[in-house]
């Protein structure tokens, strides 16, 4: 579960102080698949460093897993996302000079488990359509590869909370739609608590929740079509594997 | 489209790149820092060199006459007083300052008026006036007002020491009473062998008789110094009235000794410096490079918007320019600042006063090379401007490329101006351009071995990098084959300056080994001579705790020889036969021979080796016995036997050039005859006296006596008695204080005695050394700090990736520490390999270039070299750690976000 309780950022621009974030209070349910949207500079994209410990909130707290991630050190936020948080990008933010299954297994590296998840790993790349690709590097594969390839690597520490920002913003609709059922499937199958920044209306409604940021501040907080199981993200119902 | 509309079109773009230029270096302080600091450092290293080197040029020509006293000398014999008087007085009347200087010769005896034992001293009377030029320094300081009183003298410090003076004491010249006014510790013209030989003692010497009519006092005809109004008329005066019975010797000819040294120098560091202009400009480049790079997508805007590709090239260019022209700005008044700095550390060093003065030749020099640095090296990179496509501002891949950007005339002349322009600057910057061709050639060829190497290292890190092991390890190999990284690129730039470092490096080593070849740091500062056998080990008796002190002792002993036979040939034969460059002279000169052990100071072997301990003292022939009693012995003595004594066998070394005199070579058997005696001995090597500054060099074997001095005998048995039984010693002390204490002991408690002392010249010397030394390494400090800004250059290149690599580390659970350990690894794994590289080509190219600086090459300093190679790896950590310290220090969202 993450709380984010009176959470608020504030910006010096210009000399000025910018407020981007104000006074948020939010619960994200363990398991639950959660669509923040709203227009550019809303705050979406600093509420998802904010509870993820990317970034420090100039007011509130984060709890995530009922542990204060606002009073933990950069170094102990680093090891609380190494062993429970995975991340999906909008650029893939893959390592250039790492093959597809090196840049996999970074994530179990920094946690001394790579000997063993090797396969693990494998079979991740394999369930996200990319076996046989394990030696590609990421200037050898598509964009829509590449995407299939960070989602492999935030899975492969099975992590309780799975943070997605604009995960399709840089793939065509087609490629796109692909690469969200995948994910939303993989988050089922898993259990993990899914939170996704997105400006795809379409894509959001899909989700349990949607969030609604306008200014900084939470305008709307409702239930999508995902909440009834009516459907997923390729548009086929896919509630098997719910916990 | 009309011409007006073309033309009007043309100037609103001028105005546009104007307007542009303007704007975007507002917006760039940090490229505008690198940029002008990767011009203004290379500029400061041209300017403050070649402003150094007329300084000390200047300083060497203005102030030999400080160092000598006068302009002209003039030596007079026979009836030439007679004649020279009369030209004399008419340079006096010209404005001319003559004086008249008597040098007393060997021999003279000083002692002070309360007893105590007397001393060798060289009298030496001036005309007041005189020196005309520099500084007497006295003790007590300041004495000396430039004209001495009757009655009163000054005596040179040792001489005080050793006759245990002080002033106010009466000194004894003879019969002549004098009353010690102060100790002379340096004096004018103090540089010659002779006048350093026997401490001084200075008196008054008035040229006019008495008006009682008395004789003048004068004991020998005088020689005369001239200053004159202008120096230049020194060298006409003696082209006028050099005669065999008038020697003239004019400062000129001082100058043209010392010169070339200051020249051949003065070149190998322009040169450096120009390679670190160079090296500026591969920072120009970089820079520039960049950020064409981080402006694509606004170029593609503009040309979206209508702007022409010159415009926008013309945009960049004139802000290369005006970058440049600041960076020049910048880097003449560094240069200056350096030269001002480095000319107060000289100061203390040099026998002359430098004067830091603006150099006009190193400023304009200077201003030019800035700019071109700035718009040769910035043209390549700037060109990428050109193929811009106004696609790009769509989609930042757009794989579209400008349809002129292949065949476009224009781009290929800019590009050959500006390739043509470095080596035509090279070559016209160079001080001569065979020197400035042979480090071309080299510097060329360096940086294409360093971009096989760059190539390689990406290469091999891209299939060694292990596949286990320690992660961080693993991530910071792999990340030296990140596409579109700067492996190759700071290969190039941080191995061609570990290149320059390491030639540095050698430099100083070479300039240290040409001064060491005349005795270096063993050089003596006091030789003691007349010694009776086993004296030497009371003296060394009385500084039991000399190790504290360091105080050395090289013990010296000679015999005065004919040559009887050379490789098997009488010496009446070869004398008969002198072809083949011996000479009869040579031949039938007397010899004198050292005794030695130890190789002394001053001695350089220039064939074969000196002998070690363990060497065999008899040379491999069999000794000979004379039929009958030796007709040839200079310094005979009867023998009081019938039997003709046995010979002495050993091996020696000999002079290089009496050897060439008697067509003697490495291997040759030498029969030399001593007293009675044979002595046998193989010539295991040739040998060179040294002569540093100040014509000291083998001081050691210049006190072996009277006659050529012939080189040097192994001590064996026999030897010792054909030296007449005295021998002399020379005496390594570390400062001028102590030797004043080590000569009073030795005066007092053995008379007998004769102490020379060469503390002020050995002195000149060290400085001059330290000078050199200390010029070279300013140099290399020089070239760090060009390379480390030439770094940060090329390391900013790939630092935005490196911050998006490092913040994902990060978000996807790193800590600190790992992701600390994954950059150090990469910074050392580059800085180590470039730096590698960059040393081992310096290594190679070192013996060439040395060579024209005519420095001596041995082997690479490799002790020196790996601590450059570390401190390069070290550097290229910091570095890069420093650019990337922000990753490490803020939360990893801001990095995610930009990347």
């Amino acid at each position: 579960m993450i709380k984010a309780q009176g959470l608020g950022k504030t910006y010096m621009s210009g000399g000025l102080p910018l407020e981007v974030l104000k006074d948020v209070e939010l619960t994200f349910e363990s398991g639950s698949l959660s669509a923040v949207v709203g227009p550019s500079g809303s705050g979406k994209t600093t509420l998802l460093g904010l509870l993820a410990g990317l970034d420090a909130p100039s007011a509130g707290r984060v709890l995530l897993e009922d542990q204060d991630l606002t009073a933990m050190s950069e170094d102990e936020k680093a090891r609380f996302r190494a062993e429970n948080v995975g991340f999906v990008f909008q650029t893939f933010h893959l390592l250039a000079s790492l093959t597809a299954l090196e840049n996999v297994l970074v994530p179990l590296e920094l946690t001394g488990r790579a000997k063993k998840a090797a396969d693990s790993a494998r079979a991740l790349l394999e369930r996200v359509g990319l076996g046989g690709r394990e030696g590609h590097y990421p200037a050898q594969l598509s964009g829509g590869e590449r995407q299939r390839v960070a989602l492999a690597r935030a899975f492969a520490n099975q992590p309780r909370i799975l943070f997605a920002d604009e995960p399709t913003g840089n793939l065509d609709h087609e490629t796109g739609l692909g690469v969200a059922a995948m994910l939303e499937q993989m988050n089922r199958e898993s259990g993990t608590t899914l939170v996704m920044v997105t400006h795809d209306l379409e894509l959001a409604e899909r989700a349990e929740r949607v969030i609604s940021l306008s200014g900084g501040r939470v305008v709307a907080d409702r239930a999508g079509s995902g909440s009834n199981g009516a459907s997923g993200f390729d548009g086929r119902r896919s509630d098997e594997g719910r916990s | 489209m009309t011409s007006d509309s073309r033309s009007r079109g043309s100037r609103r773009g001028r105005r546009f790149a104007l307007l542009l230029a303007k704007r975007e270096v507002k917006g760039a302080a940090r490229r505008v820092g690198v940029y002008m600091l990767s011009t203004a450092v290379g500029v400061a290293a041209i300017v403050s060199i070649q402003s150094v080197r007329d300084d000390v040029s200047r300083a060497i020509t203005d102030g030999v006459r400080e160092t000598t006293g006068y302009d002209a000398r003039v030596t007079l014999r026979g009836d030439a007083a007679d004649r020279m008087t009369p030209v004399l007085d008419s340079l006096r009347t010209a404005g001319a300052r003559v004086a008249a200087v008597e040098v007393a010769g060997f021999g003279g005896m000083a002692r002070g008026k309360t007893g105590g034992t007397p001393r060798i001293a060289m009298t030496n009377r001036f005309s007041p006036g005189y020196p005309f030029f520099g500084n007497v320094q006295t003790d007590p300081p300041g004495l000396w007002t430039g004209e001495i009183q009757p009655g009163e003298a000054f005596v040179d410090r040792p001489l005080m020491a050793q006759l245990g003076i002080a002033p106010g004491d009466t000194i004894m010249l003879g019969a002549e009473e004098y009353q010690v006014v102060a100790g002379v510790s340096r004096i004018p013209g103090g540089v010659a062998v002779l006048s350093m030989l026997m401490p001084n003692v200075y008196t008054r010497l008035d040229e006019t008789a008495p008006a009682d009519g008395a004789p003048a006092a004068r004991s020998r005809a005088p020689e005369y110094r001239i200053a004159f109004s202008d120096p230049a008329e020194a060298p006409r005066f003696k082209e006028a009235y050099q005669e065999e019975e008038v020697r003239i010797t004019v400062t000129e000819e001082v100058i043209a000794e010392v010169q070339p040294v200051v020249e051949n120098l003065g070149e190998l560091l322009a040169m450096v410096g120009l390679v670190a202009l160079l090296l500026g400009g591969i920072g120009v480049a970089s820079s520039v490079h960049l950020y064409v790079k981080e402006k694509r997508r606004s170029i593609a805007v503009l040309r979206c918007l209508g702007s022409g590709q010159w415009t926008a090239f013309w945009a960049y260019m004139v802000q290369a320019l005006a970058l440049g022209a600041g960076g020049a700005v910048v880097g003449i008044a560094l240069g200056f600042g350096v030269q001002t700095l480095l000319g107060a550390a000289l100061e203390g060093w040099l026998p002359v006063d430098i004067s830091p003065r603006p150099s006009g030749r190193a400023m304009m020099a200077g201003a030019g090379m800035g700019i071109w640095v700035a718009a040769a090296f910035a043209a390549f990179p700037l060109l990428q401007v050109r193929g811009v496509s106004a696609l790009e501002a769509l989609r930042r891949d757009s794989g579209v490329k400008s349809s002129r950007a292949k065949g476009d005339v224009w781009a290929w002349v800019i590009r050959l101006l500006a390739g043509l322009s470095i080596p035509a600057v090279w070559l016209v910057a160079a001080p001569v351009w065979q020197v400035g061709a042979l480090f071309g050639g080299v510097l060329l060829g360096t940086l294409g071995a360093l971009s096989l190497s760059g190539w390689a290292v990406t290469a091999l890190a891209r299939r060694l990098t292990p596949r286990k092991g320690w992660f961080a390890l693993r991530q910071g190999l792999s990340n030296l084959f990140r596409p579109g990284n700067q492996t190759l690129s700071v290969t190039i730039t941080m191995g061609a300056g570990a290149f320059v470092l390491g030639l540095v490096v050698t430099m100083e080593a070479g300039v240290k080994r040409v001064f060491e070849l005349g005795g270096g740091a063993d050089l003596a500062d006091v030789l003691v001579a007349n010694l009776e056998p086993g004296q030497l080990d009371s003296i060394k008796a009385l500084f039991p705790d000399n190790t504290e002190r360091d105080i050395a002792f090289v013990q010296l002993g000679s015999v005065g020889a004919r040559v009887a036979e050379v490789g098997g040939r009488p010496a009446e034969e070869l004398a008969a036969d002198s072809g083949a460059g011996v000479t009869e002279e040579a031949v039938l000169r007397t010899y004198r021979i050292s005794m030695n052990d130890d190789r002394p100071p001053g001695v350089a072997i220039v064939d074969g080796a000196w002998w070690e301990s363990g060497d065999s003292p008899a040379p491999s022939v069999e000794p000979v016995r004379p039929d009958g009693p030796d007709e040839a012995i200079e310094l005979d003595e009867a023998s009081e036997s019938d039997e003709p004594p046995a010979d002495i066998v050993t091996i020696m070394s000999l002079d290089a050039t009496i050897a060439g005199e008697l067509g003697a070579e490495v291997g040759d058997t030498i029969i030399w005859r001593a007293r009675e005696r044979r002595i046998v001995a193989e010539v295991v090597s040739l040998q060179e006296i040294e002569d540093p500054p100040g014509e000291i060099g083998g001081i050691g074997n210049l006190a072996a006596g009277s006659g050529a001095v012939a080189g040097n005998f192994r001590p064996a048995p026999g030897l010792a008695e054909l030296g007449g039984g005295e021998e002399s010693a020379l005496i390594d002390i570390p400062d001028y204080e102590t030797s004043m204490i080590v000569q009073r002991q030795i005066a007092s408690v053995f008379p007998n005695v004769i102490i020379i002392d060469f503390s002020w010249a050995m002195d000149l010397f060290r400085r001059g050394m330290a000078a050199a030394r200390a010029a070279v390494t300013f140099l290399a400090a020089f070239t760090a700090l060009v390379g480390a800004i030439v770094l940060v250059a090329t390391l900013a290149g790939s630092r935005r990736a490196r911050e998006a690599e490092a913040a994902l580390l990060r978000t996807l659970g790193a800590a600190k520490g790992q992701v600390a350990a994954v950059l150090v690894t990469e910074f050392a794994a580059l800085g180590t390999l470039a730096a590698a590289a960059g040393l081992a080509l310096s290594a190679v190219a070192a013996g060439p270039l040395l060579a024209f600086g005519a420095l001596r090459f041995d082997d690479p300093e490799w002790g020196t070299l790996a601590v450059v190679w570390a401190a390069l790896t070290g550097l290229s950590v910091l570095v890069g750690m420093t650019g990337n310290r922000e990753v490490l220090r803020k939360p990893p969202l801001p990095f995610l976000r930009r990347g």
